[in-house]
């Protein structure tokens, strides 16, 4: 008869496992056991398992200084009876115990997912990834810039953005080494680097249409667009993270994607300003090619404009009415006054 | 051999003022004061909550019980009538209370009725002097005490609308308000501002003139602000009246046709950064400003107007470099006067791609805020820039007013939108 013994790690983790064909199994420090547990609290005979006769699992306490427990840490009497998966704990450490014939889990197929997580950490997506950001980079600045342009310049700029870059794998990989999950690195770079792609298109096509059409029909595409960017990024890494795909996942990267974005909308509420001595309006100019906009005539224009005057004037109201009880408090301060003086 | 003729006959001419005016000048100067001491007093600005004085200025008798100040000297009060009152210190350290009685704030005038008394009142001289004439400011300088600065009459400064008498002599803050004489004793002017090294101005004799014929309104203690309006309403309404009836002349900036100097006081000035070696574009700008603003408080001017055109060719920039460049230029437009949250609402914008007779098509924004405390009046802006012109160059056209109704703001965009085009 088989049994085989498996040692998990806290988080239920098999970290050992044997297979050992004996009527008698025994467990310790000493290196005459069938399994040898190094570990101080363990005794040199600690304990050992019994196939009965009739198939029965049976663990008996070899008189340990640290003792038995089930798997709510309850203590066990000398000898107790076990069945195939029961988990136990010899002194601090966890044991499970299984027959050969202990049913296991379904096999996960390979998904597409995974498919793509391989493809995305190929070193050769990997390095055609990062050219592309940062050429993308390196053309956005020379078109910023407005003096001559010098590479030499940029060497700052580069080394920040790609230490900033590198702080997204960084942490799914402590993350993944803290759970003992795997740790793909590349995959998680890549899948940055793909985000911050289709960021920068986002960004492109929202200029362009916020250039032509106004700036509020460009911010709600911009807004739902990376929204959904976010979500599969943050969904993609959760699964790069346990390699599962479950609604729990969904419900997490909702709940992030939606957390950042509530963040970024207070964080824009809060730094507005009450008052501005300064006029808000964009200040966007684009290539002549990128102009679609016929323009209008003079007298249209005039004709629009003048609603600016009426909004102003209804700020200037609303304001009024707010203050209105103060002012009433001054007035009558004012006639006590008068009073007085008199 | 001119040269030094000339330099010779400069000397004797300096020396001769040296040795003789002064003498002249400072017996006259010390009699004048002596004789009207007590007609001048220095304004205090009580506030009431500390019980001190918060402002001062100068005032001087006209009537029996009328004083004459500054606006601003008094505006904290006109502002703020519960928090302030106003007291009058005379020669002889008497403390008298006043009243406002009438103001100008355009002419930065105030009357201040007072007890009757029986100290010399001032006259208004006849006739203005002659450029050139001697004519003596007193006031209370940094109330360090009354003083008399003897100066030079020069006329009604250059480039204004607001008209002010340039007077060159020393006109420090404490001295606003104080009366300016001339050799007989009258009154030639009011003291107000100073442009530093003894340019000084004064508030001329007609506008005074008027005040004091201005029938005394029965204001209603806490209605300040409906006369201010009044004044700035009517202002305004001079200002563009005298400003859109004029021929605007244009002028070739680039390839555009700008506007020139629209009226005297709009003075232009042009720039351009053709002496920077390392530049990769060329910039050249023409600047109209106005000089003067109107103060109305503390926290607020108004008045002055700004028309501004920029030509900019990309020379060795690229299309993206070109418009990065246009958006920097694009989005610095501010209005030319300060005025804060208690004045003024937040600027409300209409943004939209306008197309100018040419054909051109160019991303134009039209911004005003509201005064809160004078509904009818306005700060608008425009500013311009030129978006569809492929031939590596671009115009930007930009102006301010301030304290406008939207009726002249309107008018002023109409004919500023009908002028500036491409040659």
């Amino acid at each position: 008869m088989e049994l085989i013994i498996q040692q998990l790690n806290s988080s239920g983790k098999v970290i050992a496992q044997h297979k050992i064909s004996k009527q008698k199994i025994t467990l310790g420090r000493a290196y005459s056991n069938d399994i040898i547990i190094d570990d101080p609290h363990i005794c040199p005979h600690h304990a050992q398992l019994e196939i009965e006769d009739n198939g029965q699992i049976c663990l008996v306490d070899c008189n340990s200084i640290n003792g038995i427990f089930n798997q709510n840490k309850k203590p066990l009497a000398a000898v107790t009876n076990l069945n195939s998966g029961d988990s136990i704990y010899l002194a601090k450490l966890k044991f499970r115990i299984l027959r050969v014939d202990h049913p296991v889990a379904d096999t996960v197929a390979l998904t597409q997912s995974e498919k793509t997580a391989e493809f995305i950490s190929k070193k050769s997506v990997v390095l055609l990834l990062s050219v592309l950001i940062l050429g993308l980079f390196i053309l956005g600045e020379f078109l910023k810039s407005l003096t001559e342009f010098s590479a030499k310049s940029l060497y700052t700029p580069i080394i920040s953005f790609i230490i900033v870059l590198l702080m997204w794998p960084l942490f799914w990989s402590l993350l993944s080494r803290f759970f003992k999950h795997e740790v793909r690195f590349w995959a998680h770079l890549s899948c940055l680097l793909i985000s911050l792609l289709v960021f920068k298109l986002i960004l492109f096509v929202g200029t362009i249409v916020s250039y032509n059409f106004g700036t509020q029909t460009a911010l709600i595409f911009q807004a739902t667009l990376s929204y959904l960017v976010t979500f599969i990024c943050l969904k993609f890494s959760l699964y790069l993270f346990n390699q599962r795909k479950n609604k729990r996942q969904v419900k997490l990267s909702f709940i992030f994607t939606s957390a950042i974005f509530a963040l970024l909308t207070i964080g824009v509420y809060v730094k507005k300003a009450e008052f501005s001595a300064l006029p808000k309006y964009s200040g966007l100019i684009l290539p002549p090619v990128l102009l679609w906009h016929q323009g209008i005539e003079k007298d249209d224009y005039i004709k629009s404009a003048q609603q600016v005057f009426q909004d102003a004037q209804q700020e200037s109201v609303k304001e009024t009415d707010k203050s209105t009880e103060h002012g009433d408090a001054l007035e009558e301060a004012l006639q006590d006054e008068t009073v007085s003086s008199q | 051999m001119y040269l030094s003729s000339t330099r010779s006959r400069f000397l004797t001419f300096l020396v001769i003022v040296i040795f003789h005016l002064p003498v002249h000048a400072s017996e006259l100067a010390d009699q004048l004061i002596k004789k009207y001491e007590s007609s001048v007093f220095q304004v205090q600005l009580i506030e009431r909550q500390s019980n001190k004085k918060s402002a001062i200025g100068s005032g001087f008798l006209i009537e029996e019980n009328k004083v004459i100040t500054n606006y601003h000297v008094v505006s904290s009060y006109i502002n703020s009538p519960a928090q302030y009152s106003i007291e009058l210190l005379s020669s002889s350290d008497e403390i008298i209370k006043a009243s406002l009685l009438n103001f100008d704030v355009v002419n930065d005038l105030a009357v201040l009725s007072l007890p009757k008394t029986t100290a010399p009142k001032l006259k208004l001289a006849a006739q203005t002097p002659q450029q050139g004439a001697e004519i003596y400011s007193i006031g209370n300088p940094h109330d360090y005490g009354m003083i008399v600065v003897p100066g030079t009459y020069n006329g009604v400064t250059a480039h204004s609308f607001y008209q002010r008498i340039h007077f060159t002599g020393s006109i420090n803050p404490g001295m606003s308000g104080g009366p300016v004489l001339d050799k007989q004793g009258n009154i030639v002017g009011v003291n107000v501002a100073t442009a530093g090294n003894q340019i000084g101005f004064l508030v001329p004799l007609w506008h005074l003139d008027a005040l004091l014929k201005k029938p005394i309104l029965p204001f209603d203690k806490y209605n300040y602000q409906d006369e201010i309006e009044r004044q700035l309403t009517a202002s305004q309404d001079r200002l563009f009246a005298d400003l859109l009836q004029r021929d605007w002349q244009t002028t070739i900036l680039g390839q555009s046709l700008v506007l020139a100097e629209i009226a005297p006081y709009l003075p232009c000035w042009g720039q351009s950064n053709a002496e920077q070696d390392k530049a990769m574009f060329a910039v050249s700008e023409i600047n109209c400003i106005s000089k003067e603003q109107l103060f109305i408080s503390n926290g607020m001017r108004t008045g002055n107007i700004e028309v501004q055109f920029s030509w900019i060719e990309k020379e060795q920039l690229n299309d993206f470099q070109f418009s990065h460049l246009l958006t920097q230029s694009f989005s610095r437009a501010g209005p030319g006067n300060s005025a804060n949250k208690k004045n003024v609402t937040n600027f409300h914008c209409y943004q939209d791609f306008s197309k100018d007779l040419s054909a051109h098509i160019h991303k134009s924004t039209f911004c005003v805020r509201n005064y809160k405390k004078y509904p009818s009046l306005y700060d608008a802006l425009y500013i311009s820039v030129s978006a569809n012109n492929t031939s590596g160059a671009a115009l930007m056209s930009h102006f301010t007013l301030a304290g406008v109704s939207q009726q002249n703001a309107t008018a002023f965009l109409n004919k500023f939108m009908e002028s500036v085009t491409w040659n």
